[in-house]
């Protein structure tokens, strides 16, 4: 049984943290999100490449959303060993609650190794990187539109000086 | 030809379960791995630990949210239920239960209990609550062993005091001795 979903570069899984999950999804759950909570829940998605390439401090990137449908929500960087990546500023992640808003209510989050004016996250020297959304209390009706909703659109912008 | 066939197909089943019994062992061998860590820094087991705000410092469990608090227990019913109470902010927070094999079979959240104070007493299958605890505070677990998750989103990262002053309020403990 395929439980993916795709909604644009981001995927999730119905089943994650499920009973009714098959043993695949289990092991992968357990090697990168053990402990993760029901769709109806938390519903997580990940997001492992930009244009098909891996997110690399070699680049700069900006990521842009609108109102993400849930109660709360954040997005956090992960390194390719699936932990947070070290950086200085300890800046890991944007959430619902502290993020910069334009004034129709979309935000832009920059990713980078140098401190960016506005919504930043670092990428500090880390290769093979992933983010993670995490929409607490979504909708009732979130499993009915996991491959519909309207993410956040992450692209490359430039080198890293 | 035969025994040539027979060995073939004898070598597709003992590769199919194989694949099958390694993808079922994953989930439970990296819960015991987590239990073992957590109950070692909690000071055992139904001992609740507050764990400090995830930094890339931080390697107990993968992909940890720098957004939230989280409180765990490792809970074992072999000798009777566990209790878990405590006071529930006016942020996101949620009690959840993981079995040993990972499956998440209980969760409330901020929203769905009145009050800001959550007291749950969590027993095995066949296995008595004690007298007087209301049959709506009473969860049962799959598995004798599993882990507890205390999670408070960190709206504002000024009242990271405030929050985790409040969730220390919360624990965990055997009710073994007072059945």
């Amino acid at each position: 049984m395929n439980s993916s979903v795709a909604s644009g570069n981001w995927w999730t899984n119905t089943v994650v943290g499920s009973v009714k999950a098959d043993a695949r999804t289990r092991a992968y759950v357990a090697k990168i999100g053990l402990l993760a909570l029901a769709p109806e829940e938390t519903t997580y998605y990940h997001l492992f490449d930009v244009d098909g390439e891996p997110i690399s401090s070699d680049f700069v990137y900006e990521l842009r959303g609108n109102q993400i449908p849930a109660r709360w929500w954040s997005i956090t960087l992960y390194g390719e060993d699936h932990f947070l990546v070290p950086n200085k500023e300890n800046r890991y992640s944007v959430k619902s609650t502290q993020i910069e808003r334009e004034a129709d209510g979309s935000f832009v989050v920059y990713l980078s190794k140098e401190p960016h004016e506005g919504n930043w996250i670092s990428l500090g020297n880390g290769q093979n990187m992933s983010l993670s959304l995490r929409m607490y209390n979504p909708p009732p009706d979130i499993r009915q539109r996991l491959d519909k909703l309207d993410l956040p659109t992450i692209h490359k912008i430039g080198k890293a000086l | 030809m035969r025994f040539w066939v027979s060995t073939f197909v004898l070598a597709v089943v003992v590769s199919i379960t194989s694949f099958y019994a390694t993808l079922a062992y994953i989930p439970i061998n990296e819960m015991r791995k987590a239990e073992k860590r957590i109950a070692t820094v909690a000071g055992g087991r139904n001992v609740i630990r507050h764990g400090t705000r995830a930094t890339s410092k931080f390697r107990s469990v993968v992909r940890p949210s720098p957004d939230q608090l989280y409180s765990a227990c490792v809970y074992d019913l072999s000798k009777g239920p566990v209790r878990f109470s405590g006071s529930i902010p006016d942020t996101y927070w949620s009690l959840s239960m993981f079995s040993h094999n990972s499956d998440n079979f209980f969760v409330v959240n901020d929203s769905q209990i009145e009050g800001q104070t959550y007291d749950y007493v969590l027993v095995k299958e066949g296995q008595r609550a004690p007298e007087g605890v209301p049959t709506n505070r009473v969860i049962v677990s799959p598995s004798k062993t599993g882990i507890a998750l205390v999670r408070i989103f960190i709206d504002k990262d000024d009242r990271l005091e405030e929050l985790d002053r409040i969730r220390r309020l919360g624990n965990c403990s055997s009710l073994a001795n007072e059945n």
